[in-house]
């Protein structure tokens, strides 16, 4: 039974993607501008040789000028076999660019997940435990106002008051390692990487705690209240079983869920924050993109958002499905 | 149907009384309430605070109010946007007192409309009646110069458009009280002018966003079966979309303006409500009351939106309290990273952007106040959202 | 019981806490280690600064060429990564120029530094036909490419065939080259061009085409176009240095050709790094993490008040025939900019000399022509229009325009004046001239709408000669033809004269340019053109600014000739060098 469920779960995917493309590729193809007229001239000055004619002639050698669902067939043929196309302003083949820089993104998010859960998860517990008394109150307010902190503000002023030479260089101003990185030995690398790290992650975690630890809270206050908790205290536990194995294990269900409603609100703090601190990462390169109606790189971008994306929910879905035995696979998906 | 008969005391409190009575427990919902409403002011009332022309000036002996004259097309409509919702919030605290409970819903209904239908009316009004204009006349060399007395400026005596390249990058000082940008244009100025960007597109977005995902939800959770099963498919489809990048890639190719911003946010941002509301309607449509009103033979949008939609709404108004700090950052965001409305509008984000000049130079009154700004807003909104939360579920009574 | 269970908890949580900020630390302080060991290396490297002149126009110590002084590397920061290292694409830009002409590929002929004149490179001279309509090049005798193969006629041909191929993605070079009607092997050192019009002792007009880097045949060449197309790197010309390394995203590595057939540079390897942020640039230059940096003129403005700074770095102002200039185009197609006197209302409520005091910092200057500033082309004795918004407000009232509506905006014939304004969003001080220009014009009663958008955009808008009103900048790399910008001619939809500017005494001046040899002639000629754009304003011609350079102390021979910076010249002494 459930693993019809996996394979219908599986099958729907294949129509969301299939959507998903449509809708991005429909949209950077609406508007008359496209990518032909934009390298001539980067820094506001005009090249005098940018004429019509050379536009005409540069659309065409790009193939932009055919129909649009021949555009998109060829299109889709071509990512079926994970060729994305060329980029037009890198001039390199965009699954290079992709592979360039999703890792970049990846680590990024992984270390920005890790302390999110590594500071909410026992957060949460604490402000259940101490429900309703100034360590929840408290914290609460705290975990709200990091949460309405705008991330471009946070990035900027930590830039300003934490980088330059003013202040003794504390952290670099941008960049994902020094120049001079390549030459030094492993883990002097590895720390000169953590180090250009440490605030573009921190950008990116300080919001996410409050999402997390309220549910974390919220779901043991829940379960606080159930018969069972009553029953194994009479019992003579101990309060730390009784919370940390009985309580806390209930209640984490529906953290997997959060994790792939966690993974689109990554991607726009990712935008923002590679912008600010200049890593070279995919928030980057899709701004870049968008910019500069890089058709290919959007649509690459796009499309591989959308699978990750759609795969997370999947895999939610399944996890919670599997972890949660109340949960009937009879249910309409 | 509406009876206005003096309160009953059979009629006990309603569930709005009970919510707010709950939210104004706590005094941090209120100070965030009384800010929001103070933000309002200000934002409505930016051309009174903020103007370089002054309420009143005598030129050659004859008595002329510069700033009445000036005022735009922009600025009635948001009075009477308003005024009208000053309004709307008066009659909603005179209803519980006023009338009967069975008819409250349908006089909210019916005012709503109605004064929807006048603000509607009245923007149009104002489009076709009152022209643009311009002055550009310097009132203030106008009295430096004795040509002209008795002048009352503004409490900030600068316009959002002015620019001053002799004082750019002043930081705060005694003329401009949070400094100036890179123009030369006052920060103070452009922050309470940007007040009025930044609480429109909330309005507006989440207005765009909760209308479409009601009714998207209410037709799904309904009519469930195929209808729901395809119709979701298509939410999943734009939902798995990373919102932000949906809206740079339509901010990329249609035309930058701040009404384009506000329709493109509201249209990305509707696939939570409307799986708030499809889950309410799916639980609601099975009920009795339900029943009743179809047996009766109401026709369908009046059994969606008169019977079951008031009793699932209450996530949807958490939900846009929420949208609009959201969309208030997402307009900040956008417009820090060059996709908003264009230099000339005053908005927070873009004001933020400009905080670190070109040469590096940390000017830290162009960070700190519109980042401020920013910030305490949507702390202000977000807090709101909580407080409504809290007061409108049960479960949640202090003692546990 | 449950309290202290509680702080159990509590203790774990604030261990996680503890472990988390240990962690941050001491990644902070490997970093601030390593950088410091670093620069405490490069301090005990480098000898003490001496006291050196201060000032904009900076002078070195005499020409020195000993050979010991060979080696060292010249590292430059880039705000802009180039897209191709193949000087012939339509991606090449700026920055393709830079790194690839003349350190890689050489031109036939190649920009004198001390005199605006070509002077020979590849081609050891050049024989112009009486009428003017035939060009012959004598290519060099023995000279060879990096590896080895001789530069021949076949290779010149190969590169102007190759460029107006239309499966050759540059479209954009090819259109410069529509004076050339053929090409033709004489000799396997001799080539001979064939113009449409005749051409100029000194080669004026048709400078630029003379200084396109020659390709090699046998590496180049190719069956599908394509091929070129995508050949963006690897690139081997014949020039002294040769193309080593490119780490997309960081760098651009030159070593020097020691198979060269002129003189060898000193300076070994020549670096280029991509740093975005112009803070960044400056922050790299002051670590001596690169050389050489091109400042904005408020950081110049900044720095050139630190002493300390001065004393470690050449601060370089100065001007060159190709400096950039930035204007406004009016487009006379509308019904506002039709009128003569409403352009010169514009140009008269721009304060140029405010801008350039306090955006600019002082460092620009105003022009009134598109010629160069100090050049013989530009008549020095017109003074660019003053600020003088009354002048604008008769100007307007006598063009017809006034408010007759009492709505503040001035009007003519119902139509108000209010009119769009362009320009790219790519630079940060067009966004502030907008903003001034919106200030300034509503204070004569005009409604200036600003519509910052991207270059893609503009350049459309431009092309289909959809706009009111547009800022931008003519550069370097671009012949400033006065027949393109400014001949009725070239008022269609394939022509650069986007403001539509038709003035038949300067199309007979232009025209009379296109035949004339002698360059007496010529200058003369465009100083009559300078009077007219000077009165006609079709443009308001804002200002220029001068190249700004800050340049490491360590290298030697840092001469500012008149068209500029010679870097071929530049050497470290043994004793100050920083890389091995």
């Amino acid at each position: 039974m459930m693993k019809t469920y996996i394979i219908r779960r599986l099958l729907l995917i294949a129509p969301t993607l299939f959507g998903i493309t449509v809708i991005v590729f429909l949209i950077s193809r609406i508007a008359p501008r496209d990518p032909t007229n934009l390298s001539l001239g980067g820094s506001g000055q005009i090249d005098a040789e940018l004429t019509a004619d050379v536009a005409d002639a540069r659309r065409m050698l790009y193939g932009l000028n055919k129909p649009i669902h021949i555009q998109y067939a060829e299109w889709l043929g071509h990512v079926l076999r994970l060729d994305f196309g060329y980029s037009v302003k890198h001039h390199r083949p965009v699954i290079e660019l992709i592979k360039e820089r999703l890792p970049v993104t990846l680590i990024l998010n992984l270390m920005a997940f890790t302390i999110i859960y590594a500071v909410s998860v026992p957060a949460g517990v604490l402000m259940a435990v101490r429900h309703g008394r100034l360590f929840d109150r408290a914290g609460s307010l705290i975990l709200m106002m990091l949460w309405s902190l705008p991330v471009m503000w946070v990035g900027q002023m930590l830039i300003g008051y934490f980088t330059g030479p003013a202040f003794k260089d504390w952290f670099p101003p941008a960049g994902l390692s020094s120049s001079f990185a390549d030459q030094l030995p492993f883990f002097a690398w590895l720390s000169d990487s953590l180090w250009h790290l440490a605030l573009p992650v921190l950008c990116l975690s300080y919001g996410g705690f409050a999402y997390l630890a309220n549910q974390v809270r919220s779901g043991m206050l829940d379960n606080l209240r159930m018969d069972y908790v009553r029953t194994a205290r009479a019992k003579g536990l101990p309060e730390t079983v009784v919370i940390l194995r009985h309580v806390f294990r209930n209640s984490i269900i529906p953290l997997i869920t959060i994790t792939s409603t966690l993974l689109p609100a990554m991607f726009a703090g990712s935008v923002i924050i590679e912008r600010i601190f200049s890593i070279p990462g995919m928030g980057l390169l899709a701004f870049e993109a968008v910019s500069n109606r890089d058709y290919n790189v959007v649509m690459a971008v796009a499309t591989i958002a959308g699978v990750l994306n759609s795969i997370g929910l999947l895999l939610a879905d399944i996890a919670y499905a599997i972890a949660d035995p109340r949960i009937s696979f009879e249910v309409a998906v | 149907m509406k009876r206005l008969v003096e309160q009953g005391s059979d009629w006990g409190i309603s569930f709005g009384q009970i919510v707010w009575r709950r939210f104004v427990k706590s005094w941090l919902n209120v100070v965030c309430l009384v800010f929001i409403a103070i933000l309002l002011l200000v934002a409505v009332l930016a051309p009174f605070l903020a103007n370089d022309k002054p309420y009143v000036i005598r030129i050659a002996g004859r008595l002329h109010f510069p700033l009445f004259a000036g005022l735009q097309r922009g600025d009635y409509c948001v009075f009477l946007a308003g005024f009208v919702g000053f309004w709307q919030l008066i009659q909603l605290s005179r209803n519980s007192r006023r009338l009967e409970p069975f008819v409250r819903g349908d006089a909210l209904w019916r005012q709503l409309s109605i004064n929807s239908t006048i603000i509607l009316f009245g923007c149009a009004l104002v489009f076709v009646s009152i022209r643009p204009s311009l002055d550009g006349k310097d009132y203030k060399a106008l009295v430096a110069s004795g040509k002209a007395s008795d002048a009352i400026f503004t409490p900030v005596p600068y316009g959002y458009t002015q620019t001053d390249i002799r004082s750019c990058h002043q930081p705060p000082n005694r003329e401009h009280w949070l400094g100036t940008d890179d123009v030369g244009a006052d920060v103070l100025c452009r922050l309470i002018h940007g007040s009025r960007i930044s609480l429109s597109v909330g309005f507006v977005a989440v207005g765009i966003s909760s209308i479409i995902g009601v009714v998207v939800g209410a037709f799904l959770g309904y009519f469930g079966g195929k209808v729901d099963f395809f119709g979701m498919r298509l939410v999943e489809m734009v939902m798995a979309i990373p919102m932000f990048f949906l809206i740079i890639t339509m901010l990329a190719f249609f035309p930058r303006n701040l009404f384009g911003i506000m329709i493109i946010i509201g249209v990305t941002s509707w696939t939570g409500n409307a799986r708030l509301v499809r889950a309410e309607f799916l639980k609601l449509r099975k009920q009795d009351f339900v029943q009743a009103a179809l047996s009766l033979g109401l026709p369908l949008r009046n059994v969606l939106f008169r019977h079951i939609l008031p009793n699932g709404i209450t996530p949807v108004l958490v939900n846009a309290t929420f949208g609009i700090s959201g969309a208030i950052f997402i307009e900040a965001a956008l417009s820090f990273l060059g996709f908003g409305a264009g230099p000339a509008t005053p908005s927070w984000g873009q004001m933020l952007s400009s905080g670190v000049s070109t040469t590096g130079r940390f000017l830290w009154w162009l960070t700190l106040f519109p980042g401020l700004a920013i910030f305490l807003t949507v702390l202000a909104y977000n807090m709101l959202g909580q407080g409504l939360r809290d007061a409108l579920d049960p479960r949640l009574e202090k003692r546990v | 019981m449950r309290n202290r269970q509680g702080i159990a908890i509590f203790l774990l949580f604030f261990l996680l806490l503890i472990i988390i900020l240990l962690q941050i630390l001491s990644m902070v302080q490997s970093g601030r280690l390593y950088q410091r060991i670093n620069y405490l290396g490069q301090i005990v490297e480098r000898t003490a600064a001496n006291a050196r002149e201060e000032g904009p126009e900076e002078t070195s110590v005499t020409d020195g060429a000993e050979r010991a002084d060979e080696g060292d590397r010249l590292v430059w920061a880039f705000r802009v990564e180039p897209k191709t290292l193949n000087p012939i694409s339509a991606e090449a830009d700026i920055y393709t120029t830079w790194i690839t002409i003349p350190y890689i590929f050489e031109p036939l002929l190649t920009h004198d530094y001390d005199q605006e004149k070509l002077k020979p490179c590849l081609a050891q001279r050049y024989r112009i036909s009486d009428n003017g309509l035939k060009i012959t090049f004598i290519l060099k005798d023995e000279i060879c490419f990096s590896d080895g193969a001789p530069v021949t006629a076949d290779d010149v041909i190969f590169t102007y065939q190759t460029i107006i191929n239309p499966n050759v993605d540059a479209a954009n070079i090819a259109s410069q080259l529509t004076d050339i009607t053929a090409v033709r092997w004489v000799d396997d050192l001799v080539v001979e061009f064939s113009l449409k019009r005749a051409c100029s002792k000194s080669l004026d007009g048709l400078t630029w085409v003379w200084t396109i880097g020659i390709l090699p045949k046998h590496v180049y060449q190719f069956h599908d176009a394509q091929e070129f197309n995508r050949h963006i790197s690897d690139p081997i010309g014949s020039g002294p240095y040769v193309f080593q390394k490119w780490n997309v995203g960081k760098e651009i590595i030159l070593r020097r050709n020691e198979n060269y057939w002129g003189n060898k540079p000193k300076l070994e390897k020549m670096v280029y790094r991509f740093i975005s942020n112009p803070a960044a640039c400056i922050q790299a230059l002051r670590c001596h993490e690169v050389d050489i940096v091109i400042p904005e003129p408020e950081q110049f403005a900044d720095m050139v008040n630190d002493e300390q700074f001065k004393r470690d770095f050449y601060c370089l102002s100065y001007w060159t025939p190709w400096t950039p200039f930035y204007y406004i185009g009016w487009n006379q197609e509308t019904a506002f900019f039709a009128d003569r006197r409403v352009r010169l209302a514009m140009t008269h409520i721009i304060n140029r000399k405010q801008i350039i005091k306090h955006l600019l910092r002082e460092y620009g200057m105003e022009i009134s022509s598109p010629f160069y500033v100090f050049g013989p082309q530009n008549d020095q004795t017109i003074e660019p229009w003053p600020y003088d918004p009354d002048k604008a407000r008769e100007l307007l009232d006598q063009a017809g325009w006034r408010d007759t509506d009492g709505d503040g905006l001035r009007d003519r014939d119902g139509t108000a004046f209010r009119f769009r304004f362009m320009y790219s969003n790519s630079y940060a001080l067009y966004n502030r001239l907008a903003r001034i220009l919106k200030d300034e014009a509503a204070k004569v009663g005009i409604e200036v709408i600003i519509e910052a958008c991207e270059w893609a955009i503009l350049s459309a808008r431009l092309n289909s000669r959809k706009f009111d009103a547009y800022i931008a900048g003519l550069g370097f790399n671009t012949p400033k033809d006065p027949y393109r910008l400014f001949h009725s001619s070239q008022t269609n939809e394939a022509g650069l004269n986007y403001v539509h500017f038709c003035n038949a005494r300067a199309d007979a001046i232009i025209e009379q340019v296109g035949s004339t040899n002698d360059d007496e002639q010529r200058d003369e000629l465009y100083r009559q053109l300078h009077r007219i754009l000077h009165d006609e304003q079709p443009y308001t011609f804002l200002f220029t600014r001068p190249t700004l350079r800050f340049v490491d102390r360590r290298f030697e021979n840092v001469k500012v000739h008149k068209m500029g910076l010679n870097y071929l010249q530049w050497y470290v002494p043994r004793a100050k060098q920083k890389y091995k």
